[in-house]
């Protein structure tokens, strides 16, 4: 049996209870537990990996509970996904980790930092290997709440700790999606069991329904349309931690979500469309914004939301394994741009784009690393984000989506522009702002996980690339995804919109060839984009302040009149034991009493229901 | 019928704790002062012996001594929590200082055990009323052992009470022998089964209730309990708060549903009447306690109301469910007891307010005692849920939904005092700093409760499937 699939998930768990109890006191050194907890899962992946390559599945599976015919079981499930996610996950987490001791270097808390990183790192594999949705449930709770924790890990900072809030709670919204999904699979199928789930059939309504609902979920983890608003927000926690969420763990899990359920969306046609629709408005929805922000990290955060939105795309029109793929070379690259901007942050002690400048010549490795990155991203041809990217825009075309893939086209430039914006105006130019006139290199154990993350996000594409036969995707498929030639056209257009992006925003912000005020700040498209089309206006005034109404009269209901018959109840209990408490006396001669007037009641009682004289 | 017929094997734990119980007798008398240090372990090796060699009646079913004495489940099961039960108490207490003699005291509880033991497999009018004996006379010594005015007190009162109630069973025991001229459950059930009902019986069979029923402190019979739990020094009281019971509740499931299956609606009715009571006396009662063992009291008291349910199911469901509630309760109540002589020991007093701020002054105590108060009161993730929740589910399954939604109701009643002492301990400031220490096997006793209240209660599977739940 592969009982150390099990070791995968507990090691962290251990790292997690271990620093929670000696963090404290191991100070610095608690990164070395997390760290090493995590690699061995690494390590015990790739076997993991190896061992569905060479054509093994496995399922462990042991009941935790059975009332009645209600059985709860817990268990693992490996197969070709979960073995892909479990590399990537612990990959990423370690690389993350080790990143941290630089970054994270003399805060005060830094016991809990990496006790808090080790549990989000176990949620995320037990939610990869849950072989049912209650197990799954319970991970992608647990993926909630320490993201939630980390996120606020700067509680003291208000911004830090509302971020946190709104993170929780708007995905709380999709989550309630989620739940009522899962309650209706249950009711229909009476199980929540994924073999036996998938091996059903359903009518082609009831499937949609669950199928959407069980979407809700996605969107609210994977910051899709209309739940996005939390994943900018989420910036305020440690840039590491920012990687670990954008890369590999939180906003992952809703992709994976919709991925371990597929064969349910594939029953319905129009639930397949309402993933696509969502993922392409989504994809250039934030494409657009991150045109405007000024944060480099909120730049990071948009095409999250916008690489994200491509994801669902890719799943939503068919192309499950170019989904699939997409995740896996934005895992690395998206974690080597937020580790390259923390770099940056940890040297300029500011997050503005216009307070830096120049930096190339001051952080070579950085500036490399960044623009590896960023070339991945753009879909720079023959890097990693290219192969995969090209991959989803195929399946919207060859599924005849042509509105999606003309619109995921035009979002592919504006990525390009967007990223090359940032590159261009952080890295060449004159310093502005005082910091970024003496800033140096990050330490080795920040600038090795970067040149890590960097080969990763120059290659890894090649596994999925027709050079190795789309490796990749008849792995996933379990080799019914067949090869297929490549589409030089698409190729072509793809790696062309990257360098014609690339090209344009040279000539804006890499040049001064263009005047300054070429684009005017009066537009009202430009005034929609820097406030994010209104989306949080609209919540706030929608939404947040009808809330706090409602809730300002629960409040006032709750103190008067609910709170007035919990202790009217608790007076009368008190009395009532004080009361009776007087029956107690002390005196032996009152106890014997009462043990016969009890017996003979009970005597007369009986008589009387048996109907005896 | 000779002694060479009797399967000895059945009476194997039995045995082993007698020879114990004389050999730590003996150790008392003739051992230097020095060397009577050893004789808890010398009873903690003899209660371990017991259990292994009753590991190896698992899955046995007979009858020895013409059928007075039984080795079946049920007997098996709760003789087994009751051993290990006592191997707490005993562990919790090897560096206390005695109140009596080491030796005294330990082979009177090990006498009491024996008693105890015989009760869970007495089939036998007789048997029943002689194991009962044995079971209290080493209680009401051990009650007294500080020999001071209140332990005197309290002991002679828990005496003539339990004299009282005794001599009412052995009454209903001499009518339940009139009526059918025989002292063994099964040959009663033969006599009883066809002819009409008699009035006699049903006196017979409430007169033999009240017995029972004071042993595990029913209301209205319960009177005794608070006051021994409060008056008797800490380590008597936290055996007194489960082995005797153990016997109690073994007897109950013997005798009702064998000897008088005929009057079955009858008994099972009055036993539902009892748990309304008890549950509901026992929680309100407890709400104007100030001292935490007499808390503690109280709440054993509910608690047998709430054991009482699975009687008045009467059927196998319930029988189990009980028994793992009983399991359960044991546990979470041992332990707090446990913790009681922890912080008695260093000097603390015993009323809730004297708990103020024990998270600071000792932590582990701290989360062990709240522990065992959230198993007490049923929250989930600890042992006390999983074992109300089958509980209260055989109520429903039999159509009691009445009884169990006063279980529940109940049960929140009850957080409402629980969470005093947890309020003291977390959120009051201690009047010192001073740290707690607690003995080594003292704290290692705690801490292996702790950890089975919370393994029963996040993985029951592999305990139910033992007792067939």
């Amino acid at each position: 049996m592969n009982y150390y699939l099990a070791l995968i998930v507990l090691l962290p768990v251990l790292s997690f209870i271990t620093l929670l109890i000696f963090g404290k006191r191991m100070g610095e050194k608690s990164s070395y537990v997390s760290i090493a907890a995590v690699l061995a899962g690494f390590a015990l992946s790739i076997k993991a990996l190896l061992y569905v390559m060479d054509g093994g599945h496995a399922k462990i599976a042991f009941t935790w509970l059975s009332i009645g015919n209600f059985d709860v079981t817990f268990g693992l499930l490996l197969d070709e996904l979960t073995a892909v996610m479990l590399v990537v996950v612990t990959l990423v987490s370690a690389l993350v980790q080790i990143f941290s001791i630089g970054y994270m270097h003399g805060d005060k808390r830094i016991g809990w930092f990496f006790a808090s990183l080790s549990m989000f790192t176990a949620s995320m594999l037990l939610l990869v290997l849950s072989p049912n949705f209650i197990q799954m449930y319970i991970a992608w709770e647990g993926v909630g709440l320490f993201s939630y924790l980390l996120i606020g890990f700067w509680f003291e900072k208000k911004s830090a700790s509302d971020a946190a809030k709104k993170a929780f709670l708007v995905t709380r919204v999709g989550d309630l999606g989620f739940v009522i999904g899962l309650i209706l699979l249950y009711v229909t199928a009476g199980t929540l069991d994924m073999d036996k789930v998938f091996a059903m059939q359903f009518a082609p309504v009831v499937a949609g329904t669950i199928s959407i609902l069980i979407f809700f979920g996605a969107i609210g983890k994977s910051a899709q349309f209309p739940l996005h608003v939390w994943l900018p927000d989420a910036m305020e926690g440690p840039t590491p931690v920012s990687a670990l969420i954008h890369a590999a763990t939180m906003v992952a899990a809703g992709v994976f979500l919709v991925a371990r359920a597929y064969p349910l969306f594939e029953q319905s046609p129009a639930a397949m469309q309402f993933v696509a629709v969502i993922g392409t408005i989504t994809a250039f929805m934030a494409a657009t914004i991150a045109l405007t922000i000024t944060d480099i990290k909120r730049v990071l955060a948009y095409s999250t939301v916008s690489q994200l939105g491509y994801m669902m795309m890719g799943l939503g029109v068919g192309a499950y394994a170019a989904g699939m793929f997409h995740l896996f070379t934005h895992a690395f690259f998206k974690a080597l741009l937020f580790l390259s901007a923390g770099s940056v942050i940890h040297a300029v002690h500011s997050q503005e784009i216009f307070d830096m400048g120049g930096l190339g010549r001051k952080m070579k490795i950085t500036a490399i690393t960044f623009t590896i990155g960023g070339l991945a991203l753009a879909g720079f041809p023959f890097l990693s984000g290219f192969w995969s990217k090209d991959e989803i825009l195929l399946g919207a075309y060859q599924s005849g989506h042509m509105a999606i893939f003309w619109i995921g086209l035009l979002t592919a430039l504006l990525t390009a522009f967007y990223i090359f914006r940032v590159v261009f105006i952080v890295f060449l130019g004159k310093p502005r702002g005082h910091h970024s006139e003496h800033v140096q290199e990050s330490p080795a154990v920040m600038s090795v996980p970067l040149i890590i993350f960097g080969a990763l996000a120059l290659s890894a594409g090649l596994i999925g690339s027709p050079l190795t036969g789309n490796a990749f995707q008849s792995f996933l498929t379990g080799g019914h995804g067949a090869e297929h030639h490549p589409d030089y056209m698409v190729m072509g257009l793809s790696g062309a919109v990257a360098l014609l992006g690339i090209f344009a925003a040279w000539l804006r912000y890499g040049t001064r060839l263009l005047p300054a005020n070429i684009i005017s700040k009066d537009n009202l498209i430009y005034k929609l984009l820097v406030n994010k089309y209104y989306v949080d206006e609209f919540y706030y005034k929608y939404l947040v302040k009808p809330t706090h109404a409602i809730a300002q009269f629960a409040y006032t209901f709750d103190q008067r009149v609910i709170d007035g018959i919990v202790n009217g109840v608790a007076w009368i209990t008190v009395r009532f034991g004080i009361g009776l408490k007087r029956i107690q006396t002390g005196y032996v001669q009152g106890y014997a009493l009462y043990m016969l007037v009890g017996l003979i009641i009970l005597i007369i009682w009986s008589c009387r229901v048996l109907g005896l004289q | 019928m000779s002694l060479t017929q009797v399967n000895w094997m059945a009476l194997m734990p039995e045995i082993i704790v007698l020879g114990f119980a004389i050999i730590v007798l003996l150790g008392e008398l003739f051992m230097s002062a020095s060397s009577k240090r050893s004789l808890g372990i010398i009873t903690l090796i003899g209660l371990a012996a017991a259990l292994f060699s009753l590991t190896k009646l698992w899955g046995v079913e007979t009858t020895e001594f013409n059928g007075m004495f039984s080795v079946d489940f049920t007997a098996n099961t709760l003789k087994a929590i009751l051993l290990i039960t006592t191997a707490l108490v005993v562990l919790g207490t090897l560096k206390v200082k005695a109140t009596l003699g080491e030796g005294e005291f330990f082979s009177l509880i090990l006498f009491s055990v024996l008693g105890t033991m015989f009760m869970a497999s007495a089939t036998d009018l007789i048997m029943l009323f002689i194991a009962l004996e044995l079971t209290v006379l080493p209680a009401y010594i051990l009650t007294a052992s500080k020999k001071n005015a209140r332990g005197a007190e309290v002991a002679l009162k828990y005496f003539l009470l339990g004299m009282i109630a005794s001599v009412i069973l052995l009454y209903g025991m001499t009518l339940l022998f009139g009526l059918t001229g025989a002292t063994n459950f099964a040959a009663i059930a033969d006599k009883l089964g066809g002819g009409p009902i008699e009035p006699t019986l049903i006196v017979a069979m409430l007169m033999i209730m009240v017995g029972l029923g004071f042993k595990v402190a029913a209301v209205p019979f319960h009177f005794w309990a608070p006051d021994v739990y409060e008056g008797a020094p800490v380590p008597v009281a936290s055996y007194l708060a489960v082995g005797p019971k153990a016997g109690g509740f073994a007897a109950i499931i013997h005798l009702f549903p064998i000897a008088l299956v005929v009057i079955t609606p009858a008994w099972a009715g009055v036993f539902a009447i009892l748990a309304v009571v008890s549950m509901s006396l026992g929680n309100l009662v407890a709400f104007a306690q100030t001292h935490i063992r007499r808390l503690l009291g109280y709440s054993a008291i509910a608690h047998t109301g709430y054991l009482l349910v699975g009687l008045a199911v009467a059927d196998n469901y319930g029988y189990s469910s009980m028994i793992f509630y009983f399991f359960v309760y044991s546990l979470a109540a041992l332990g707090a007891f446990l913790v009681i002589l922890a912080t008695t020991e260093w000097g603390i007093g015993e009323d809730i307010t004297d708990f103020a701020g024990l998270s600071r002054r000792a932590p582990m105590l701290a989360v062990a005692m709240a522990v065992f108060l959230f198993s007490l009161v049923g929250l989930p993730g600890f042992a006390g849920f999983m074992g109300k929740l089958f509980l209260f589910s055989a109520a429903v399954k039999s159509d009691l939904i009445w009884l169990a939604v006063i279980g529940v109701i109940n049960s929140a009643i009850s957080f409402g005092y629980y969470v005093t002492v947890i309020r003291q301990m977390y959120l009051v400031s201690p009047s010192t700093n001073e740290v707690v220490s607690v003995s080594k096997p003292l704290y290692f006793s705690i801490m292996l409760i702790l950890a089975a209240v919370i393994f029963l209660g996040i993985y029951p599977t592999t305990f139910l499937s033992i007792i067939n739940l």
